[in-house]
């Protein structure tokens, strides 16, 4: 019996959801978070990103430095696999692969960058281009603000299914992004020791010479 | 000396008031009140005429297709000819979205459209770029790897290797480490083997795959081909397909149509409102400026009853020397009635000027009219010889047309004109006597003025000749075009719009081969788009399949679930090599499910194969300088590019070979009709002035010569002639006197220049850049013409008489 109900405290600890924040609070809490993203100078933080994809046993790791610099600059520099680097510049979107040459392409117009011009809204503190094929919801949950984008049944093209962003409650860093892919499989960016407004080597956002980055 | 204004006419004091009806008649040509109605043979004729114009506009076939209008003997003419007879893409439509629209407006759109496009009636079917690759990709590559030369298609199987599977399979985990690209996803789940790198390596271009990629990653496609289930063999299949398309895209913003029957439907349709605003804006100002002359329309109805009769006479010619028309020539042919109108306009003015009744005066006007229609006809005669059936088609309706005219206008018009007396305005009279002072007061300076624009003329041609004629029609682009635009949005968004399209022709699928692997090699520094690769090769077939290892694919199978990767890594390899060990075991279906994509590949007729061959990022210069090496296949460009450059590089030949015939042709008969040396001089000197002047006034117009309105060139030579016979039979009658001839000729000459610019200046008022410049080019040819003809000849004529004819004048 002690069982039985250790195990009911257990799930209705573990499943029961947290209430949504009502739209008013949702609202002030998007206000909130943009106006602080838009005071932003800068924000730095090392992440691990993992890929789950159909068909594929294991999930894929990879780990690095995330470093942004307002208005639209974005570096990620990976340490695993060691020597990848993307770079972002304005609508400039840069990425080379380890043992190859730098490749320009656009943020906007080639599929490389689609992943992360949500990622540049996001800490640009400005809704994403496709916001309106997306249901909002947020809830307050351990300290955090969880935001959950799920795409609407009308939505149209292979949209993300959902987008779950996890916000600090008290400095409003993002911790954790949680892409569900369309086809299937996932995509999670955990982020660790965030820093905000914190002087940045100019060094790291100028334009990638072969030969030199 | 200058002349005596004495006229040879007598002018009683009342004529001097401006009535030119009531000076004496001779008795040889009694005024009677004839009409045709009471000719029976000419009113046979008219009616005879009007039957035959009814059989040939029943049984005229009335051609809509461009194609037939060109060379058939040029590689790009047979090329598109062949591409839109066995090849579907030219039934295909693209709904282009522009390129600034944001990706989910896109998307929702064309997610919106797409089962509408579908439903429509003779559409077969409806695709983004790159999904119908994607659907049959697995049995697309197995068919191109099984056709590999036997030295790829062991670089193929070296890649199936076991130990060389495991590493690869092994490695998959690494290379999706790292940046996340859907595209590069796709690939990687398409060939986790690498097994397409045997497909030329470097040499492939990926701009198919690109397209195939982007649809595997789920972006919304930059455009729609929406496909007909018929050919669209002309005009009309081309409008109401287009049109159907259009009216589903509605309200849609952000989107256009392009493809090949847009282009046709556009240009049509536009040609059909251009030739009724055309016509209507030409007879709406002939009716005004002939009444500006001569106060009176009835007239104009009879001239413009013999003119549509001299067209009926065309149209049964071309019934039946051709048994069929196109509608470009009819419509340049009814613009060319503007010439013909001269005839009729000289009679006119003739009759209403008092001089019917003067059988000499009438004699001669009817030799100048002769030999002015048989000059001109001759001259559009020589266009008979020209390398362009259009303009073959198009000289025959034109001189008979011109015959048939000086023919009514002298044996028809003077029937109706007695039957009631016309009426000159006397303004007509006191303006020729004032302008004949004018001239003759100003003489040294209009002279001088004369010769410096000759000066002028012939060092612009001299020095400008590259301003003057620009040989290509790419300042004439459509920039209003609406396929057009879409058409530059996807050269925005759709890197195979940039492929050059060849069809490469040979008896054996070998000599097809070489010929694609020598033309890519001439072109594109030897690269070739994917489809090249798709082309069969019987003999490497043959020896591919004894190479083929049995029992792969139970192996690879076997090796994708020993890496941990499921089907969805698994199921495009699999499927490539379940086709190729079919093809190894002998079984014919092995690639069926590629069959009607590969049929718009290639096709076979009576022994000799056709294949579609794309070359990458050519579609700019799709023929090297020099045009194709030696090649064992025969390769024909389907390309409108190359068109333009052939057909100006024909027209450019045409022009100086016609040229010189139709010098000739005009020296003959001027020749003849003159029987003077002096006279034969004066004309051609008109002539020279005529094209010198028209030089100058391109420069002070800052317009050029295209390789259309180049052929305005001959046309020009007909008029100065006509006017400049004319003008000179009248001088030699007169005997240089300035003041009769203007009396007989300023006003006609005037009212057929300006008849002439507004039937010739029509072609301004269409939304064709490359028409509005024929039609520009034309009118300063004929201001330049009439100038020249009206001051300047009379004034060189009067410089060149000898004492005798001066005494004679006196």
């Amino acid at each position: 019996m002690k069982l039985l109900i250790f195990l009911l405290f257990l799930g209705t600890t573990l499943l029961a959801e947290p209430e949504p924040l009502s739209f008013a609070k949702a609202k002030a809490l998007r206000t909130r978070f943009e106006t602080r993203q838009r005071d932003t100078t800068s924000w730095t933080a090392t992440f691990t990103q993992t890929l789950t994809m159909p068909g594929l046993r294991a999930s894929i790791a990879s780990e690095g430095t995330f470093t942004f610099r307002a208005p639209d600059a974005l570096r990620i520099e990976f340490t695993k696999p060691a020597g990848e680097l993307v770079l972002i510049l304005g609508d400039r979107f840069f990425l080379r692969k380890p043992a190859k040459r730098v490749v320009e392409k656009s943020l906007s117009r080639d599929n490389a960058g689609k992943p992360f011009q949500a990622l540049m809204s996001l800490f640009q503190g400005r809704p994403p281009e496709n916001e309106a094929q997306f249901e909002p919801r947020v809830m307050n949950e351990n300290e955090s603000y969880i935001i959950t984008l799920t795409k609407k049944p009308e939505a149209t093209g292979k949209l993300p299914k959902r987008i779950t962003n996890i916000v600090s409650e008290s400095t409003l860093d993002v911790r954790e992004v949680f892409v569900e892919l369309p086809a299937g499989g996932s995509l999670r960016y955990v982020f660790q020791d965030p820093a905000r407004n914190r002087a940045v080597d100019a060094n790291l956002f100028a334009v990638p010479v072969e030969g030199r980055d | 000396m200058l002349p005596s204004t004495t006229p040879r006419f007598t002018f009683t004091p009342r004529h001097r008031r401006g009535n030119f009806r009531s000076h004496a008649r001779p008795p040889e040509f009694p005024l009677r009140r004839v009409s045709l109605l009471r000719s029976p043979i000419r009113l046979l004729v008219v009616v005879a005429l009007l039957i035959g114009g009814a059989w040939a506009g029943f049984t005229l076939r009335l051609e809509t297709e461009l194609l037939p209008l060109l060379p058939g003997h040029l590689p790009s003419v047979r090329g598109l000819a062949e591409f839109q007879r066995r090849f579907a893409s030219e039934r295909e439509v693209y709904v282009v979205a522009d390129p600034a629209l944001p990706e989910a407006e896109r998307a929702f759109a064309f997610q919106k459209l797409r089962p509408v496009l579908a439903a429509l009636p003779g559409v077969a079917s409806v695709a983004a770029p790159g999904e119908d690759l994607a659907k049959d990709w697995p049995q697309l590559s197995a068919w191109a790897v099984w056709n590999l030369a036997p030295e790829n298609f062991s670089r193929a199987l070296a890649a199936l290797a076991p130990e060389r599977v495991q590493t690869q399979l092994a490695a998959i985990p690494e290379k999706l480490a790292g940046a996340p690209d859907p595209e590069e996803l796709a690939k990687l789940q398409l060939d986790p083997l690498g097994l397409l790198s045997a497909l030329g390596g470097e040499n492939a271009q990926a701009n198919e795959s690109t397209q195939m990629g982007a649809f595997l990653s789920g972006e919304a496609p930059p455009f729609l081909i929406v496909r007909s289930a018929e050919p669209l063999g002309d005009f009309w299949k081309c409008i109401a397909f287009t049109d159907a398309v259009r009216g589903a895209i509605a309200g849609q913003s952000g989107l256009l149509l392009t493809g090949r029957p847009a282009f046709t439907a556009e240009i049509s349709r536009q040609m059909r409102g251009d030739m009724a605003l055309m016509m209507g804006a030409a007879s709406v100002l002939l009716c005004a400026v002939f009444w500006a002359f001569y106060r009176t329309l009835r007239p104009l109805g009879w001239i413009l009853f013999f003119q549509a009769l001299a067209l009926i006479v065309g149209l049964i010619v071309a019934r039946i020397c051709f048994g069929s028309l196109n509608v470009i020539s009819m419509g340049f042919a009814s613009i060319l009635l503007g010439v013909s109108m001269d005839y009729s306009i000289l009679v006119y003015h003739h009759f209403a000027s008092g001089h019917d009744a003067q059988a000499k005066v009438w004699a001669l006007l009817q030799r100048g009219i002769w030999f002015s229609a048989v000059t001109t006809a001759a001259s559009f005669l020589v266009l008979a010889f020209s390398s362009f059936p259009g303009l073959r088609e198009l000289s025959a309706l034109v001189a008979a047309g011109l015959i048939a005219s000086a023919l009514f206008a002298m044996w028809l018009l003077p029937l109706v004109l007695r039957s009631r007396q016309p009426v000159a305005p006397p303004i007509l009279d006191r303006a020729a006597q004032a302008a004949a002072r004018g001239v003759n007061r100003w003489r040294r300076p209009l002279l001088a003025g004369g010769v410096a624009v000759a000066l002028l003329g012939g060092a612009l041609a001299a020095f400008r000749a590259d301003r003057i004629y620009v040989a290509g029609m790419g300042q004439f682009q459509p920039a209003s075009s609406e396929a057009w635009r879409a058409q530059q949005w996807l050269l925005q968004s759709d890197a195979s719009v940039r492929d050059a399209i060849y069809l490469v022709q040979a008896r054996t699928w070998e000599e097809v081969k070489a010929g694609t692997s020598a033309l890519a090699a001439q072109v594109s520094g030897g690269k070739m788009s994917l489809w090249s690769y798709l082309l069969p090769a019987p003999a490497n077939q043959s020896a591919n399949r004894a190479t083929w290892p049995a029992g792969t694919v139970a192996r690879l199978r076997a090796d994708f679930e020993t890496a941990g990767l499921g089907e969805e890594w698994s199921a495009s390899t699999l499927a490539l090599c379940t086709a190729l060990e079919n093809a190894a075991a002998g079984n014919a279906d092995a690639f069926r499910a590629a069959q009607p994509l590969l049929s718009t590949l290639a096709s076979e007729h009576d022994g000799t194969i056709t294949a579609v061959v794309r070359l990458p990022d050519a579609a700019e210069h799709p023929v090297p300088d020099g045009g194709f090496a030696q090649n064992p296949a025969e390769i024909l460009p389907v390309s409108w590019l190359s068109l333009g450059e052939e057909l100006t590089a024909l027209a450019n030949h045409d022009l100086s070979r016609l040229g010189i015939w139709m010098l000739a042709a005009l020296a003959t008969l001027c020749a003849l009709a003159q029987r003077s040396v002096r006279l034969f001089a004066l004309n051609f000197a008109a002539l020279l002035l005529a094209l010198l002047a028209l030089v100058v006034l391109l420069a002070a117009t800052g317009t050029n010569l295209s390789p259309l309105s180049l052929l305005s060139v001959p046309l020009l030579l007909g008029l100065v002639i006509d006017y400049s016979l004319h003008i000179l039979i009248a001088l030699e009658h007169s005997r240089g006197d300035l003041t009769t001839t203007y009396q007989h000729l300023a006003a006609p000459v005037l009212l057929t220049g300006l008849s002439s610019c507004i039937g010739f200046g029509a072609p301004m008022l269409t939304r064709q850049p490359a028409l509005r410049n024929f039609g520009l080019v034309m009118d300063l040819g004929i201001i330049a013409a009439v100038a020249t003809c009206l001051v300047l000849l009379p004034l060189l004529y009067r410089a060149t008489q000898t004492g005798r004819d001066q005494n004679g004048a006196s």
